[in-house]
């Protein structure tokens, strides 16, 4: 077989939608086939021994708080809400930057994506799977967690459809579940490829069942293009009404700080700030470990960062906007929270978000550093901390300073809750590296497919031109 | 007795334009199998649009009746509950759950459409038995065009295919 004649395509890194794929199919294929297809690398192994620890802290932690019950851990009265929510409300934000790149890049024919949406949408779907432990926990005898579900029962036991606390249940459940299937969707072409490139028996038949017989078909793309669109669309307006629920569990309720209609778009900003960071978190070592430089270029880490300095202003102008609306209320007891967070026993937690979210975003400026992973990684992981340190403050400063100063009371977490949240940082990693281990990272059938509209362009460009110049030779 | 005549092209125009050809020859039972949705094959081979849009229209009015169906049973005829003098029926309050239905519904209706339309899992197909088969999700544009001709004249209509520019052909028996 000849390698088919593949037309030249601009390869300059910042050029606008390139992909740096001056290959063939063969050897684009295989380039980003080539992880999960050869020898585990030492690298993986160095980060994957680490997280499966981290998992196994998690599964330590879970059974100390099941077994012993949530007095383990330090949410005490008025602090009911603590760690546990603030983890919760932090990976969910996490997860929606996925489904943003997948979809809503997809919808505004953000051809840059599509190097990294399989990424990003595993990332939302491992997220998703670590916020929703801690409610589940939290709910104290979390094997009564189908009393969440309405069911029929003797009892007559129905949820109560007028909190948003149940509303959160059928929106993270239907996120959680969209995630999946939008991501599989796009992922049996790849398994098909997989399968068509097996190297070994065994592998040909994992992938090939996985991949349910895909076979290409012009019949089956013709509806798995509309479908994946559809998704698309269906999943832009689910990421925001998710994170909305999740904010009006605090904005029902009337406690000072968080008794506001400012809270959804607040929350929403903040969600798309933090998984945007942790996308680049994600990226930046992944593509240098699974050699995806031509595909993954500095132009989307480019992108990225634009998008991180964005929002994080978006995110500062919310803080400046609940200060002002806590002092703009008139309500004595709004305005004393905001001046509590400024000098209370958590200042450190909220001058840190300040100083990570609205501060360090701002060497994003500078092309300069745009273009350099190490700076890029490191304000990453500072929105990362900042983002923690945001929600923690909403949650703990209200609840541990109400109304009535006879039910102040402070918050220090225990090692249990310490525990929780590096065991689902470290789930997190052993279902991400698991990912890249199995699963092609990167979505070669919409690479290929975005490098043949490229070709395309640039050659009906070419003729565009020609066609003008010839035109312009005849005018008089 | 029926047949795939499989022809692979090196490129998508390739693929269209024999495609288009094909067609306009009166053959009806034609596919492609592409690695990637190749642009205008569908119209090549007279596919029609999709009604995966219909379908997940469908359900997710579906979800909403469902969504809004289940809390105002809930809350009016299976147990009346007053919390705060609040009237058991309020609209507003049903909106998230309304919603969130109906994403669900339309969501798994899309996914399910693409395979349910396709005739999806199906682990073996006739295609699987064409040498080389295995480009379709790498690089190779594959024209199959199914024929109940009796195995005479595959050759001539494998000559109609070389001529279009296939690189190779080859063909099965459709099961």
């Amino acid at each position: 077989m000849t390698a088919p004649a593949v037309p030249a395509i601009p390869i300059d890194p910042l050029e606008p939608n390139a992909v740096l794929v001056p290959k063939d199919d063969q050897s684009l294929t295989d380039s980003l086939y080539a992880f999960a297809q050869s020898k585990t690398p030492r690298g993986w192994w160095l980060l994957f021994l680490p997280a499966l620890g981290g998992a196994g802290l998690l599964v330590t932690m879970i059974t100390i708080t099941v077994i012993k019950g949530i007095g383990m851990w330090g949410n005490n009265i008025p602090v009911g809400w603590a760690w546990d929510i603030t983890n919760f409300v932090w990976w969910i934000g996490i997860g929606h930057a996925g489904t943003l790149i997948s979809a809503i890049l997809l919808l505004f024919l953000q051809r840059w994506r599509t190097s990294i949406n399989r990424f990003t949408e595993a990332m939302t779907l491992f997220a998703v799977m670590c916020a929703g432990i801690y409610p589940v926990l939290h709910l104290g005898r979390p094997w009564y967690a189908f009393y969440l579900f309405p069911y029929p029962s003797r009892l007559y036991l129905w949820p109560q459809f007028k909190s948003p606390l149940i509303w959160d249940v059928f929106a993270v459940s239907t996120y959680l579940t969209v995630s999946f299937l939008f991501w599989f969707l796009g992922l049996v072409p790849d398994l098909a490829g997989m399968r068509d490139t097996a190297k070994t028996r065994r592998s040909k038949v994992i992938y090939g069942i996985f991949a349910l017989g895909w076979r290409g078909s012009a019949r089956h793309w013709n509806n798995w293009r509309a479908a994946y669109l559809l998704l698309a669309g269906l999943a832009t307006p689910l990421v925001v009404s998710v994170h909305t629920i999740v904010s009006f569990d605090f904005a029902v309720s009337n406690l000072p700080g968080w008794h506001s209609t400012f809270f959804p778009p607040y929350f929403v900003a903040g969600a798309i700030f933090s998984g945007f960071a942790m996308v680049l978190t994600l990226v930046i070592p992944a593509r240098r470990l699974l050699h995806l430089e031509h595909v993954i270029t500095k132009r989307h880490l480019d992108n990225m960062a634009k998008v991180v300095l964005a929002t994080g202003w978006i995110v500062f102008y919310a803080y400046l906007v609940e200060m002002f609306l806590s002092w703009y209320s008139g309500n004595r007891y709004e305005w004393d929270t905001q001046v509590l967070r400024w000098t209370g026993p958590f200042a450190p937690i909220y001058w840190g978000a300040l100083l990570c979210n609205g501060l360090s975003p701002q060497i994003l400026w500078s092309r300069k550093a745009r273009l350099n992973e190490g700076v890029l990684f490191v304000v990453s992981i500072l929105v990362n901390i900042g983002m923690w340190c945001e929600r923690f403050m909403i949650i703990a400063t209200s609840l541990s300073r109400d109304f009535l100063p006879s039910s102040w009371r402070e918050y220090s977490p225990t090692f249990v809750d310490i525990g929780l949240f590096i065991g689902t940082i470290g789930l997190f990693c052993t279902a991400f590296l698991l990912f890249l281990k199995f699963v092609p990272a990167v979505s070669a059938s919409e690479v290929k497919e975005m490098r043949d509209e490229l070709a395309h362009e640039a050659h009906a460009q070419a003729h565009g031109a020609h066609a003008v110049a010839t035109a312009g030779g005849h005018a008089p | 007795m029926k047949f795939w005549i499989l022809a692979e092209f090196r490129s998508p125009q390739a693929l269209v334009d024999a495609g288009r050809a094909m067609r306009e020859r009166g053959h009806r039972e034609l596919d492609a199998f592409t690695p990637y949705p190749v642009e205008g094959i569908e119209d090549a081979l007279g596919l029609g649009k999709p009604i995966v849009a219909k379908l997940v229209g469908a359900a997710g009015l579906l979800g909403a009746l469902t969504g809004y169906g289940l809390q105002y049973y809930v809350n009016n005829i299976s147990w009346v509950m007053n919390v705060g003098g609040r009237p058991p029926h309020s609209p507003a309050t049903y909106i998230p759950i309304v919603f969130e239905l109906t994403i669900l519904f339309a969501s798994a209706t899309a996914f399910f459409s693409v395979f349910a339309l396709g005739r999806l899992p199906r682990l073996h197909h006739p295609f699987f038995e064409a040498i080389g088969h295995e480009s379709a999700s790498v690089g190779g544009y594959w024209l199959g065009v199914c024929t109940d001709a009796p195995p005479a004249e595959h050759a001539s209509l494998g000559q109609a295919l070389a001529a279009l520019g296939a690189a190779s052909i080859s063909v099965v028996e459709d099961a």
